[in-house]
């Protein structure tokens, strides 16, 4: 029983995806040159949001408005607080994840106080017919609930918003260069604004994906972190949509890997082989574009001639769940370090804007 | 017309003047920048606005382009009275600006730049096709050849330029206001851009010049305005005057006569700099530069801004890198922050509220910056407090800093004290060397004359100046030697009494080649 | 007065401050009350049962002072990273590895006297925290690296060690199952001061906020401090070496943080390492240095509330009902008032360029 069977894939969407919403909203929102902390409180707010509604109203797409609703609100107050009251971007946001999480878990502790475990009702999951007949992706690409397939369909989208409209260059100015946004007459205030509103979306679908487009169970540790985690894919994305992807990819993998890892034993040599193929690409990317660098060039080779070292002698080893699941983390700090070629922080991030 | 200046014809009769500004003031807090502002620009001409630094020229400019409204008074455009809520409105009424700092973001192309300059924050699409048309008609039209696809950080400071007066061309923009824009270029670059001014002007459009820079005013302006402490001393036809009265316009006296330089036989060599190359990213702003200091001397470094001055300063200063020697009294000098700690060098920053006091802390804590950790001031790592207030107030009563009190916060003080307070602590350590970069820049008179005074008591008792100032007239009064800077390079060095108005004027604009001395 | 470096304004403005973080402190409370009683629940009730829960008796005070003492102490460290420019948000992974570093030293040494025992185990802490603020450290005066980003990826990668530690190495052989270490020797636990509960590490509150104080305004280093926090640029023109200080300022905050987390754990329930012993103090200990605006000794007053706040919430719970989740909403509300009066004070100082000598950090990454 291979490891990376139909199984793997399904799970690893499924941990993907909701990290993804999130991830695309945060991205919005640095590239526009706000830290917005509180990505991780608008992810918790938006599944308690999903989840409460789906239950009261017996749908979960109504559920799944009230998840972006709040979410919506939640950026709208990080918005004017940031933005109009001119706070510090890190401390609103440190303050809104802890209240929104106290919010969150104070409704559901007053709500639903009891033994019983409420339910939601969740999202089924729609089969494409022949895509999902594909071998081991499959399954797990295609035979998923329709916020998967709208995340689907989000990536370009967000690609498109942000390189190909008006609106787009003028938040990625707002984020680089805002003294230059003001010039041209447009606002840079509203800028972020519409940014941290798109933030909202992001987080407040990522909650919704965890409860109503999951199994429909709420808890307070429901998010686990993961907005803090689309922070950390927005780094290792470098700022860019499908680079966003590709980072929630690597991290939804990891988790899944973890998981079946857990029952597996020894790492079998088909994990070898693709940690090994991801760490050559990883380190390796910039060579694609045209780097030249002999200490890039050998890391890889060396990576690569490990990776396949490992995958035929097959030691015994084993690494605990923990330490997958830091792989993430340790993967930011590789970039942040510029080891996996250099990172182009927007200059704006972090830094509030005083109009002249 | 009412403030003196010339009537406004075109054609021998009287047309709208593109732009009018009639008693325009403008106020931030207690300090006015725009004291009734009145002058009146011809259509198709270049119109100057001259003044020194601080005399009220950008904010002006900013008022006109809609970054800043005004307190009181009325901007007319083509004779009809405008209010100009925002740069929005200011390019509707073709005007528009290039400032001194680029409104360009580095990452993006240049094409994109100029979509952005466009305004409107729509979901709809770029349409960059038909704007990559109309930006190579333009850029061959007015000889402002720019890649499109490049992007700003990959572009030189004068291709910059080009692309912020393409945005305003672009954008239809009839009036062009170009606020110090010699700041950044070369003399070859100043040479280019003032004949792409004409051009742009003999097609019809108007250009609005602010700089502080005689030369340059006279290379290409057909009428000038000065300004002075926020109010308008005048306008004349360039035709009509010369550099002289300009100047005296803008200072408000006669310049030449401001202190009186004492020349003392030159003493032993205190500075000696020879090959000194300093990089800035990938070119150098110096390049190989020697030259010496002698005690009881001024050397004094003239150029326009940008050509590597603030670099030398920073190198010399230990806050830079450098490849070369610098030898003080005979002992070589490591690049580093060693040399910042050296007591044999006072620095006068160039920036003095950034690099020079922390505005923040006291008067006593600034004075003593320099030797916060030495034995007097320290022990066993606790500061003595007695010994700061007493060395604080010492310094005070010498340099007559007006503070009610050495625990004022500095951010308190006037312009002028606080420069006292650096050169208190600079001059304390009781230095060889001095190098002092815009010394009196942001002062009012008095304060520069205090400036000068000390500069003259330094040379006096033995110590080697090195003064670095765009102020022409300034370096002149002041120095027993005149190194003009050009490209990061001393083009020359004179002796003051060969260095005239005139000869250091065209050095500075790269016409005259001589070997330095 | 001008022994200590302070004058009339500066007073007035530290008394602007103070006022404005006391407004905030009731009116967050307040809000809470309204809340809360618009839900349903009995204000007085509530208001009566906070109260007895955080000062009800001398077991329920010592339980608050005892909270205060890690919240003290990150606020410190949250402080003295901030005045060299730095946002140490990775306060919460240093807390951690502090606990861990404790518990380390006290299981394992074994033949030591008690006080030599406790010593060392503080130390161990100490050393731990400031370990795991060496990274972002070197990463910053090397590579220029954000601080902040790099020491809040540290706080997961912390979490999870220790969870790992926890459930192997490091796992209590005659446990119950529970997921715990194995428990530190009861001598090099802190010694009880008193009979309500009290331990001596309580006296690390003031002893850090009056080595903290000192050090900022008597000391070399702390005039460097400042000077760095006033105007990096004129620091570095003094040939002051600012990444040297910054890094050392980090590590010395993560130190403080280390002896945060070895407090927590010595003086937890079970003696032993658990798996969420810090949960969310290193982001509280945030909240008490904005509070108390960057001002060590407000630290304790400010400490107190978050301390109230919590033990007051847990009676509040079990008396009157309300879900014990109150406390972090209190808790955000509290940041982000501060985060807003922040302005209003800015505001103020337009008239009063006095009050605007509060200190701030600036938000850049």
């Amino acid at each position: 029983m291979g490891l990376f069977d139909a199984t793997f894939f399904v799970a690893m969407v499924g941990f993907t995806v909701p990290l993804l919403w999130a991830t695309l909203g945060e991205l919005i929102s640095e590239r526009s040159g706000v830290l917005n902390i509180g990505i991780e409180g608008m992810v918790i707010i938006g599944a308690f949001a999903a989840f409460y509604v789906a239950w009261a109203t017996g749908s979960p797409w109504v559920g799944i408005l009230a998840g972006v609703g709040a979410g919506v609100l939640t950026g709208a107050i990080m918005a004017f607080l940031s933005i109009n009251a001119r706070a510090n971007q890190i401390i609103v946001g440190l303050g809104l994840y802890i209240t929104a999480g106290g919010v969150a878990a104070f409704a559901f502790q007053q709500l639903f106080t009891g033994s019983d475990q409420a339910t939601a009702p969740h999202l089924d999951k729609l089969r494409i017919p022949v895509l999902a007949d594909i071998p081991l992706v499959g399954k797990g690409l295609f035979d998923q609930t329709a916020l998967v397939y709208l995340a689907y369909l989000a990536v370009p989208a967000v690609y498109l918003l942000l390189f190909r409209t008006r609106w787009g260059l003028v938040v990625r100015a707002a984020g680089e260069a805002p003294e230059a946004v003001e010039a041209s007459g447009s606002s840079v205030p509203k800028a972020r604004w519409t940014a941290l509103l798109a933030a909202g979306v992001g987080g407040g679908l990522a909650g919704a994906a965890l409860t109503v487009g999951s199994l429909g169970v709420f808890s307070e540790n429901v998010s686990a972190g993961r907005g803090f985690l689309a922070i950390a894919a927005v780094l290792f994305g470098r700022w860019r949509p499908f680079g966003a992807l590709g980072a929630c990819l690597v991290f939804g993998g990891a988790e899944a890997l973890q998981l079946r890892l857990q029952a597996a034993g020894d790492i079998p040599p088909e994990a070898w082989v693709v940690l090994g193929v991801a760490a050559v690409l990883i380190v390796g990317w910039p060579l694609l574009h045209g780097s030249r660098d002999p200490a890039r060039i050998f890391s890889s080779i060396g990576l690569a001639l490990v990776a396949a070292f490992l995958a035929i002698a097959q030691p015994a080893i084993n690494l605990p769940s923990q330490f997958w699941l830091m792989f993430p983390y340790v993967l930011v700090l590789l970039v942040l370090a510029g080891l996996v070629g250099r990172s182009r922080v927007p200059k704006a991030l972090g830094v509030p804007y005083e109009s002249s | 017309m009412p403030d003196g200046s010339p009537e406004v014809t075109q054609g021998g009769r009287q047309a709208a003047p593109a732009l009018r500004l009639d008693r325009v003031s403008k106020r931030f807090g207690a300090v006015v920048a725009n004291d009734e502002v009145s002058f009146a620009v011809a259509r198709g001409s270049v119109h100057a606005l001259l003044g020194e630094n601080g005399a009220g020229k950008s904010t002006l400019m900013n008022l006109v382009f809609g970054l800043l409204h005004p307190d009181q008074g009325t901007i007319e455009v083509g004779g009809e009275p405008v209010t100009i809520a925002g740069p929005r409105e200011a390019r509707e009424r073709g005007i528009g600006m290039v400032h001194q700092h680029f409104k360009l973001v580095g990452d993006m192309t240049v094409l994109e730049n100029i979509v952005l300059s466009q305004g409107g924050m729509g979901l709809v699409g770029l349409e960059l096709g038909p704007l990559r048309e109309r930006l190579t008609d333009l850029s061959s039209r007015f000889n402002l050849e720019v890649d499109p696809e490049a992007t700003i950080e990959a572009l030189s400071v004068g291709q910059q330029q080009r692309v912020e007066i393409l945005k305003l061309l672009v954008g239809g923009a009839e009036i062009l206001i170009l606020d110090e824009p010699t700041a950044v270029l070369t003399p070859a670059e100043w040479s280019g851009l003032a004949a792409i001014l004409r051009r742009l002007v003999a097609e019809g459009r108007t250009v609005v010049f602010i700089s502080h820079k005689l030369g340059e005013i006279f290379d290409v302006a057909d009428r000038c305005t000065v300004l002075r402490d926020g109010a308008v001393v005048g306008t004349r036809e360039i035709a009509g005057t010369d550099k002289a009265e300009l100047a005296r316009l803008m200072v408000g006296r006669d310049v030449a006569l401001r202190v009186e330089r004492e020349h003392l036989p030159a003493g032993e060599e205190i500075l000696a700099v020879e090959g000194l190359r300093v990089a800035a990213g990938a070119r150098d702003a110096v390049a190989e530069i020697s030259f010496t200091v002698h005690a009881g001397e001024v050397l004094g470094v003239a150029g326009v801004d940008g050509n590597g001055q603030a670099e030398l300063v920073e190198a010399l200063s230990g806050n830079r890198r450098f490849d070369g020697s610098v030898r003080l009294l005979g002992e070589r000098l490591a690049p580093g922050s060693k040399t910042a700690h050296d007591p044999r060098i006072g620095v006068i920053p160039e920036d003095r509220h950034r690099d020079g006091v922390a505005l923040e802390l006291s008067v006593a804590d600034n004075l003593m910056m320099r030797r916060f950790d030495q034995p007097g001031f320290a022990r066993f790592g606790f500061r003595r407090q007695a010994a700061v207030r007493e060395h604080s107030r010492r310094l005070i009563e010498e340099f007559g800093i007006r503070t009610p009190s050495p625990a004022q916060p500095l951010g308190r003080l006037s312009g002028g004290n606080q420069q006292k307070v650096v050169l208190a602590r600079e001059l304390d350590r009781g230095p060889r060397l001095l190098i002092a970069a815009q010394p009196t820049r942001g002062l009012d008179i008095g304060a520069m004359e205090f400036v000068y005074g000390r500069i003259a008591e330094f040379k006096r008792s033995g110590g080697a100046t090195l003064l670095i100032s765009t102020e022409l007239e300034e370096v002149m009064s002041l120095s027993d030697r005149i190194a003009v800077m050009v490209g990061g390079r001393f083009v020359a060095i004179l002796d003051n009494a060969e260095a005239t108005l005139d000869r250091v004027g065209s050095l500075m604009a790269g016409v005259e080649e001589r070997a330095a001395a | 007065m001008s022994a200590l470096g302070l004058d009339r304004e500066r007073l007035t403005g530290s008394l602007g401050a103070l006022a404005s973080s006391l407004a905030v402190a009731a009116a967050a409370l307040l809000i809470m009350l309204a809340l809360i009683a618009i839900i349903g629940y009995s204000p007085t009730a509530t208001a009566s049962a906070f109260i007895d829960g955080a000062f009800g008796g001398s077991h329920q005070l010592a339980a608050t002072v005892m909270v205060m003492i890690p919240l003290v102490l990150i606020g410190l460290a949250w402080i003295l990273a901030s005045s060299a420019r730095q946002i140490n948000l990775g306060l919460e992974g240093q807390v951690l590895m502090g606990g861990l570093g404790a518990t380390l030293a006290g299981t394992n040494l074994d033949g030591l006297a008690a006080a030599p025992h406790l010593a060392l185990t503080v130390i161990a802490g100490a050393l731990a925290g400031a370990i795991w603020a060496l990274l972002p450290a070197i990463l910053y005066v090397l590579r220029d690296v954000s601080v902040l980003l790099s020491s809040f990826m540290l706080n997961f990668i912390g979490a999870l060690l220790i969870a790992y530690l926890i459930r192997g190495p490091l796992k209590n052989p005659g446990g119950l199952g529970l997921i715990e270490s194995s428990p530190i020797d009861l001598d090099a636990l802190w010694p009880k001061l008193g009979t309500s509960g009290l331990r001596w590490d309580v006296m690390l509150i003031p002893a850090a906020v009056l080595a903290l104080t000192v050090v900022q305004h008597l000391t070399t280093v702390g005039f460097r401090l400042r000077l760095i926090s006033a105007s990096e640029s004129a620091a570095q023109h003094m040939g002051i070496s600012t990444k040297r200080i910054a890094a050392s300022a980090l590590l010395c905050s993560g130190a403080l943080a280390g002896i945060a987390g070895s407090s927590l754990v010595l003086d937890s329930f079970t003696g032993s390492l658990t798996e969420n012993f810090a949960s969310g103090y290193g982001f509280i200990g945030i909240a008490v240095a904005l509070l108390a605006r960057n001002s060590p000794v407000g630290c304790i007053a400010s400490a107190l509330l978050f301390a109230a706040l919590q033990q007051g919430g847990a009676l509040v719970e079990t008396r009157v009902g309300v879900p014990s989740a109150s406390v972090e909403v209190a808790q955000g509300m509290v940041i982000i008032l501060v985060a807003l009066s922040g302005l209003v004070l800015l505001k103020v100082s337009r008239n009063r360029p006095e009050a605007a000598l509060v200190p701030e950090i600036d938000g850049t990454v």
